[in-house]
């Protein structure tokens, strides 16, 4: 079978560990620690830099299954917590687990965890298959595996240029497929979001939602809760290497000030007929806007009056903006 | 450890770091050959006491060993460096987080290309010695157990200082400042430390203070390759240069301390 670009399935060998992986959620577990596969612990975590606090008694855990938002302003610890958990640096204070194993602790780990750090390293003199085949080399892996991840990604006809020649986008495929090498259960990735295109994004949100569909555990990062807030399941948000918020992503858009938004000639019938209930303010001569109404409401009383109506739309009111006020203003540089 | 060094051996031949390097050795092996040709056609009557025949010979075998071992240690810096330079450890360290492991494998390659480049180098240096030998009337000495032992010590001192230069690499990360720090190192202990000796030898009155420079890594790597007899290159100062297998001992000591260091740090430090 041919692999349709941005479907990720699993084309590893047989025996590759996610035989056998669980694919529903995990049955309920009170102790956040136990050593459930797939399962991030991040316990107490904490970075220090010389001057720098980069990571500061940081705790959280991501669920098999899900895609977890790891977000913060530039600067806010991210890049250095994920290199904690990935077993390149050494933590100040605290542990980060996966599926209660070290990673460094792990046998052949790419086959367990795939990561991908920062689009840009790769040596760019190298083609982007010849980095793939260096790791391939390392892990085992035979040699088809790499054209698997290339077609995976999408990227197969740039696959023997060299990475110097590569868009942004290309480079964060590559780094994808770096990542989806092993066929891990686990995917890390780090702002993969980064410098693509909206179509980009949106290819990058399916994909993702494919491997958490098959039961993958699924970690990214993001400066930009809006580039990842459609592909997320729930958020961690830190700022200044502190945790300020973690929860469902749906709660968090529940928190954002919706209303309804109603573009029509008859602006002054829509009001009367509204009511006193409604809480609205009319922003422009053929616009009103309703904050306490769900747009399907505000449709029926419309249309069943006989309203002509141009526009009927849910504002989802900046979702970008609870998250600045989360993190301060994004004052994130330090 | 096999899937390791096929790993790190693809990484050295998918950029062309190591036949750009190995151009310019071939190119100064030329001149080399060229020099010592001369040196020995010159001497064809043998009347210079400070060059025995089987001097000669292995002179001409090792020719280009000057540059050539410095080439090989900018070889293992390059090696080392890169994966900073690049940020490649990264992924390296991901694949493989056994840091131990990794630096052990890589090691070895840049042994392995350090007598690469050795045994490149003699295969040009060979067949041109022997033809300088027989116009010069001396025999090819390949029967010679100093000549020969001369020739594969060479391979052997090619391979170590790839393995020091993989360990300056390692230890500053910086690939500029590296190839820099190993570049003046060299020339600082080969040439100018060698003079002060001299000139504090000759000021002191204590001859023996040249010896010194044969426990420096060049001197070391002199004596190791020299054909057994004194190479003798100081006129009336009454010198004693080591036996060969002190000169080995103590290139290995140097090549064992800079992988250590290098491997330690690598494994302690942060990646990122
Ligand atoms: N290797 C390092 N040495 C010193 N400071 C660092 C290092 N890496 C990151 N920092 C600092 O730690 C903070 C967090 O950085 P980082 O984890 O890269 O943030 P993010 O990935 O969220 O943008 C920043 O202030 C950054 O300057
Ligand atoms: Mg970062």
């Amino acid at each position: 079978m041919r692999m349709q670009p941005g479907m990720p399935q699993h084309v590893g060998p047989p025996g590759y560990p996610q035989a056998g992986y669980p694919q529903q959620p995990v049955s309920m577990d009170l102790n956040p620690h136990a050593p459930i596969p797939g399962r991030i612990v991040v316990a107490g975590l904490s970075k220090q830099f010389k001057a720098v606090r980069a990571v500061d008694n940081l705790s959280f855990t991501v669920e098999p299954g899900t895609v977890t938002g790891f977000l913060g302003p530039n600067g806010a610890g991210k890049t250095t917590t994920l290199r904690m958990l990935l077993g390149l640096m050494t933590a100040t204070t605290g542990v980060a687990t996966i599926g209660g194993q070290f990673y460094a602790n792990l046998p052949n780990p790419i086959r367990i965890v795939g990561a991908s750090l920062e689009a840009s390293s790769f040596h760019l003199a190298r083609t982007g298959r010849n980095h793939l085949r260096i790791l391939a080399a390392a892990a085992g892996l035979p040699e088809r595996r790499c054209d698997e991840v290339i077609d995976m990604v999408g990227i197969t006809p740039a696959a023997k240029r060299k990475v110097k020649t590569y868009s942004m986008g290309m480079k964060q495929r590559l780094a994808l497929a770096t990542a989806m090498l092993g066929d891990p259960h686990v995917l890390i990735l780090d702002e993969p979001t980064n410098g693509l295109d909206p179509e980009g994004i949106r290819w990058i949100r399916h994909f993702l939602r494919a491997l958490a569909s098959q039961g993958r555990t699924v970690l990214v990062s993001s400066h930009m809760l809006a580039e990842v807030s459609q592909t997320v399941d729930d958020v961690v948000i830190i700022a200044q290497g502190r945790s300020v918020r973690q929860g469902k992503v749906a709660e968090l858009i529940g928190q954002a000030h919706s209303y309804v938004r109603v573009r029509t000639t008859q602006v002054e019938q829509l009001m009367t007929l509204l009511g006193e209930k409604a809480q609205m303010r009319r922003t422009a001569a053929n616009e009103l806007c309703i904050d306490n109404m769900p747009s399907t409401e505000v449709g029926k009383i419309a249309y069943g009056n006989g309203l002509e109506v141009e526009e009927l739309t849910t504002v989802q009111s900046d979702l970008e903006e609870v998250f600045l006020q989360l993190t301060h203003g994004g004052a994130g540089i330090r | 450890m096999i899937a390791l060094l096929r790993s790190e051996n693809l990484k050295i031949f998918t950029t062309k770091v190591w036949w750009a390097m190995l151009l310019g050795l071939s190119g100064y092996v030329v001149l080399a050959l060229l020099v010592n040709g001369g040196i020995t056609l010159s001497d064809a009557d043998n009347s210079d006491p400070s060059f025995t025949e089987s001097a000669h010979a292995a002179n001409l075998y090792t020719s280009g060993q000057y540059f050539g071992i410095l080439f090989a240690a900018l070889l293992g810096a390059l090696l080392s460096t890169n994966e900073y330079r690049h940020q490649t450890l990264t992924s390296t360290f991901l694949t493989t987080p056994n840091r131990g492991k990794v630096m052990s494998a890589k090691l070895l390659m840049a042994l392995m290309w350090g007598a690469i480049y050795a045994l490149f180098a003699t295969s040009l240096s060979l067949p041109v010695g022997m033809g300088v030998l027989s116009a010069a009337d001396y025999g090819s000495y390949l029967d010679d157990s100093g000549v020969v032992k001369a020739i594969a010590l060479n391979v052997l001192a090619y391979g170590v200082w790839s393995v020091i230069g993989f360990g300056f690499g390692s230890m500053f990360r910086s690939q500029a400042g590296a190839i820099v720090l190993i570049i003046v190192a060299y020339f600082a202990t080969s040439m100018i430390l060698q003079l002060l000796l001299v000139i504090l030898a000759n000021a002191t009155d204590h001859p023996g203070l040249i010896e010194v420079y044969y426990y420096l890594p060049n001197g070391a790597t002199t004596v190791m390759t020299s054909a057994g007899e004194q190479l003798n290159t100081l006129g009336e100062l009454d010198i004693n240069q080591p036996d060969w297998y002190v000169g080995m001992i103590v290139l290995l000591g140097y090549g064992a301390i800079a992988a250590t260091i290098g491997t330690y740090l690598t494994m302690s430090r942060d990646i990122g």
